[in-house]
């Protein structure tokens, strides 16, 4: 369904359900990871603030892989937005005109999609441990 | 006819009068007091809206009672627990009992027509949304009169709200009463998805769909994954205040964060949920008073899907201070600013579109203008308030007051009012005073900033929300002076609004057809308005048929196109494809009764007398409202036409009665299920939550339970049921109406085995609720579970009835789809909950 030569509802959002996907996995891995491992009384005892590569190599590895897909697509969009050989505003009534402007949608929703993963990874890159 | 319809039947003016007689007597509106069995959108959707306006004006009064309050220094004009009810119940009315629900209410009443249908195709569905809206409403506002109303803030933080004595019923009133409300919302989503998808008219493909339509879309799929965790979290509040099952309790092992992130997970969303089908009047208006098409229809849309997404990565800004680890409350300002670029989109392309066409000046614009000033504003205090470190000098002070209001009010009761102007002829009939409309927009517009924007300037300054009085010399006094004479003003705005929606008009001449010379379908519609909706179902070509199609108006009245006549005396509208509004069915759609009255409020009397912990009258209004759901469906739905296909005008021939994937019921139960889904995936998602917050022992050493044995009894079990209802269609389908009830039967017994074991696992290991949240949140599960199995049987033997009484045959098949399609959601649910509750507990640690 994801990938298909006909543009529809379901490629439309593929991109922002990935960006969903990436940001879940993003926080559960960093939120779990804190709540997990900070003993209840950690400001009690001074202990460090516990230290989270291993969410952040999940949330680098969750990062690739989403802009990996929202890359491919990109590409399946680009296919559906030419395929037709239609311009804006897309509104003749045929399949040319359907699929030139759902695949011109998706790749608008693809580039938010990446903008979104990207700033959602950001904090990863600058912040180190559960403080 | 037949005969007429080969040739040319519209030619003839009698043919066409025939046509419009019947047209007028089937879709009559009731006389007397029958008239509130109406349950055509046109009545259902102006009750939707006068009801949530007069909350609005309701919860306005006690938004000017919060001002008149806080006019002066250390005042007593209200008590601080009577002011405690007044802010909760200001913000409580203004959410659940105004602002979503004029969503809902607006686009019953013109999506349909907008659409070229005659009606959604669950019409009764709407009407129960309604009435169950005016009783949940009725019953939370008028708790503030018996001294009773909710107290703890609109969103409901335990551990106060979960405290008794502290809180009286006024929590239950909040959670019971606005539950009710929320399955209304969800039954209400569920009808306009399918509405938008299925109910399209022929040739409007999913590039040529209004704006509106595509903003109902997403709203009403944001609503199906939204409200569903506030339900949720609603279930687990009740359990605690009423039998003690410690969710929110830290003390054995629970936590109030759960509380407000499952509150937020809904509230954020719900923000945009407000918002959108606000700016999607705007989307309407700006072209018509533009008059050309909007520059950047796609972008639109990308605005909309994408605000849609990104509006669920936003919950936690509302919980920047409740000390998580800084990367978790980074991820969601990431979010929080990133979705300022879907928002902009839209204001830009609105601009862009002024820009280029011929702006004419109108009441409509006015609003709108001023609509998009007051957003902009909020939001970018909103940008502001999604930086964490700005968020922490300014959380619960005024300076949020400030900006919510700023964006509810600019992102959505300006654009509300602009709508009204614009839309009152086409649903009244007359027009609206330009003189009025123009005075009112510069008493709210004045009014409106005088009110709030020194507000920012008084939560900066440290004034904290909800106090009900403050001491003298702290540097607010003029600034709460200021906002409240502000205030006045707004509400003198709102009055003579309100008069001009009001005052009588008959005598005033009827507005002109298509007053504001608009593009889209709806205003095809004649003053006086006539009671069918639409003359005949038309074919479209372009986003704008009334700009672009030649003598399309002229083809319209004559009734050129589908479905000019009534023959047979029922009610029909036109059924095509998702994607590309091919016909496919010719729908009839039910028609008036009190019976979705009746089951609204027997629903609504089991919500309510379970707020006065009333068992007895609680269980017995379930069944009574059970037995009147029953009478609904099985009288209503899934009926037999008379005939195979009929002839719909243009030489086509659609069938009446069709099942599975092509049927709208069958899109119904799906996206219903989406919506109970999304609900289960909120309770679970609170047993991993609670794992992940007790560092070590979740589920505590000394829990023996579930074990292993009942879980995965109730698991095979409920398989087996499964598969012996798609034996039961199989049989079915090879027309063996036996050996259909035999499969029925015994996946009943089965599925009744299934839910029954799992309820002895947690039961027989000695699983007590109330003493830690780990058995609670087990317990919790395998109820939800069970309920699902004990609705899967009430269904299964509701098909075997329908077999018996011949209304469920090979041919006639609706209940048996739709039937096992919810078996298969009951099946994912029961191997999710044992895969959790049985399963988790031996690699957890």
């Amino acid at each position: 369904m994801i990938a298909s030569t006909r543009a529809n509802l379901i490629t439309l959002v593929t991109a922002p359900t990935v960006w969903a996907l990436h940001f879940l996995v993003s926080y559960t891995a960093a939120a779990g990871y804190c709540a997990k491992t900070m003993a209840d009384a950690r400001v009690m005892t001074g202990a460090a603030w516990p230290d989270i590569t291993i969410a952040r190599l999940v949330i680098l590895v969750a990062t690739v892989v989403a802009v990996a897909i929202i890359a491919l697509c990109t590409r399946q969009a680009w296919g559906h937005w030419r395929s037709g050989d239609v311009d804006p505003p897309f509104d003749e009534p045929s399949f040319e005109g359907r699929q030139g402007f759902l695949g011109f949608a998706t790749l608008l929703l693809c580039g938010l999609s990446v903008v979104g993963v990207i700033f959602v990874a950001l904090p990863a890159v600058f912040i180190g441990d559960c403080r | 006819m037949t005969d007429a319809a080969l040739a040319s039947p519209q030619d003839d003016p009698e043919v066409r009068k025939g046509q419009e007689e019947r047209l007028e007597k089937v879709w009559e509106t009731p006389k007397g007091v029958r008239y509130w069995s109406a349950v055509n959108n046109s009545e259902v959707g102006i009750w939707y809206t006068g009801t949530a306006l007069f909350f609005f004006l309701f919860a306005g009064v006690l938004g000017l009672l919060i001002r008149a309050q806080l006019a002066v220094p250390d005042n007593d004009f209200l008590s601080a627990t009577f002011y405690n009810q007044v802010f909760t119940l200001h913000g409580t009315a203004m959410m659940f009992l105004f602002a979503i629900p004029i969503f809902e209410a607006v686009a019953i009443l013109i999506l349909p027509e907008m659409l070229g249908a005659r009606d959604l195709p669950f019409p009764r569905l709407s009407a129960f949304g309604y009435w169950s809206f005016l009783l949940g409403g009725v019953f939370v506002c008028g708790s503030i009169f018996f001294n009773a109303a909710p107290d703890g803030g609109w969103f409901m933080y335990p551990p106060l709200t979960t405290d008794e004595k502290q809180t009286g019923i006024g929590a239950d009133v909040w959670l019971l009463g606005l539950s009710f409300i929320e399955v209304a919302s969800i039954a209400a989503a569920v009808e306009l998805i399918v509405g938008t998808l299925k109910c399209r008219p022929p040739g409007m493909r999913i590039n040529l769909m209004p704006l509106y339509a595509w903003y109902v879309l997403v709203v009403a799929g944001m609503i199906l994954f939204a409200f569903p965790p506030l339900i949720a979290g609603d279930i687990l509040f009740e359990l605690e205040r009423m039998f003690g099952w410690p969710f929110f309790d830290p003390a054995k092992g629970g936590d109030p964060l759960l509380w407000q992130h499952l509150f937020w997970i809904f509230g954020h969303p719900e923000v945009y949920i407000i918002f959108l089908p606000a700016i999607a009047l705007l989307a309407m208006i700006v072209p018509t008073f533009a008059q050309r098409p909007i520059l950047g229809y796609s972008w639109i849309v990308l605005a909309a899907v994408g605000t849609g997404f990104l509006s669920f990565g936003l919950w936690v800004h509302h919980m920047f201070t409740t000390g998580l680890p800084a990367i978790s409350l980074a991820f969601f300002s990431a979010a929080s600013e990133a979705v300022a670029i879907p928002t902009g989109v839209q204001i830009f392309v609105f601009l862009a579109t002024l820009l280029a066409g011929r702006v004419i000046y109108s009441v409509p614009m006015l609003y709108a203008v001023g609509a998009l000033a007051i957003f902009v504003f909020g939001g970018l205090t909103g940008v502001m308030v999604a930086l964490a470190p700005f968020d922490w000098q300014a959380h619960d002070s005024h300076f949020v007051v400030a900006h919510l209001h700023y964006t509810l009010i600019g992102g959505m009761f300006f654009p509300l009012i602009a709508g009204i102007y614009y839309y009152y002829p086409f649903v009244m009939d007359r027009r609206l005073s330009d003189r009025l409309g123009k005075i009112g927009f510069w008493l709210l517009f004045v009014g409106f900033n005088v009110t709030f924007l020194p507000m920012h300037i008084t939560g900066l300054r440290g004034m904290p929300r909800r106090v009900f009085t403050y001491a003298e010399g702290l540097g607010f006094e003029t600034l709460n002076m200021v906002s409240t004479v502000g205030s006045f003003v707004f509400a003198a705005g709102v009055l003579v609004v309100g008069w001009d929606i009001l005052r009588p008009k008959s005598k005033e001449p009827y507005a002109p057809r298509n007053m504001w010379n608009a593009g889209t379908l709806e205003w095809l519609s004649e003053n006086p308005g006539k009671e069918w909706g639409v003359r005949t179902v038309p074919v479209v070509t372009t986003r704008y048929p009334l700009w672009d199609q030649p003598n399309f108006m002229r083809d319209y009245d004559e009734g050129r196109f589908y479905l000019p006549d009534a023959e047979e005396g029922k009610r029909e509208t036109l059924i095509t494809s998702v994607l590309d509004a091919r016909p496919i069915q010719c729908l009839r759609v039910p028609g008036n009764t009190f019976i979705t009255m009746g089951a609204a409020f027997l629903t609504g009397g089991a919500f309510i007398a379970a707020t006065f912990y009333a068992w007895t009258l609680t269980i017995g209004f379930s069944i009574a409202a059970l037995i009147a759901i029953l009478i609904w469906l099985w009288t209503g739905t899934a009926i037999i036409p008379e005939k195979k296909e009929k002839d719909v005008g243009l030489g086509l021939k659609l069938p009446l009665y069709v099942s599975g994937p092509d049927s709208v019921g069958w899109w119904a139960m799906f996206i219903t299920m989406i919506g109970d889904m999304s609900a289960f995936a909120s309770l679970i998602f609170g047993y991993f939550f609670y794992w992940t917050i007790h560092a070590s022992g979740f589920p505590p050493s000394d829990a023996a339970g579930p074990g292993l044995l009942w879980p995965f009894t109730a698991l095979g079990l409920t398989v087996a049921a499964w598969g012996a209802m798609l034996l039961g269609r199989r049989a079915n389908a090879a027309d063996r109406p036996l050996s259909l009830r035999l499969w029925l039967s015994v996946s009943g017994i089965l599925a009744v085995g299934g839910g029954a074991a799992l309820l002895w696992g947690p039961h027989t290991t000695g699983l007590d609720p109330t003493s830690h949240v780990y058995p609670a949140t087990v317990w919790v599960i395998a109820i939800w579970t069970a309920v699902h199995v004990g609705v899967g049987v009430i269904m299964t033997l509701y098909c075997l009835a329908r077999s018996v009484g011949s209304k469920l045959t090979t041919e006639h098949d609706i209940d048996i789809h739709n039937v096992v399609l919810f078996w298969h959601f009951v099946l994912i649910t029961m191997a999710v909950s044992v895969a959790t509750i049985a399963l988790f507990p031996l690699v957890a640690r």
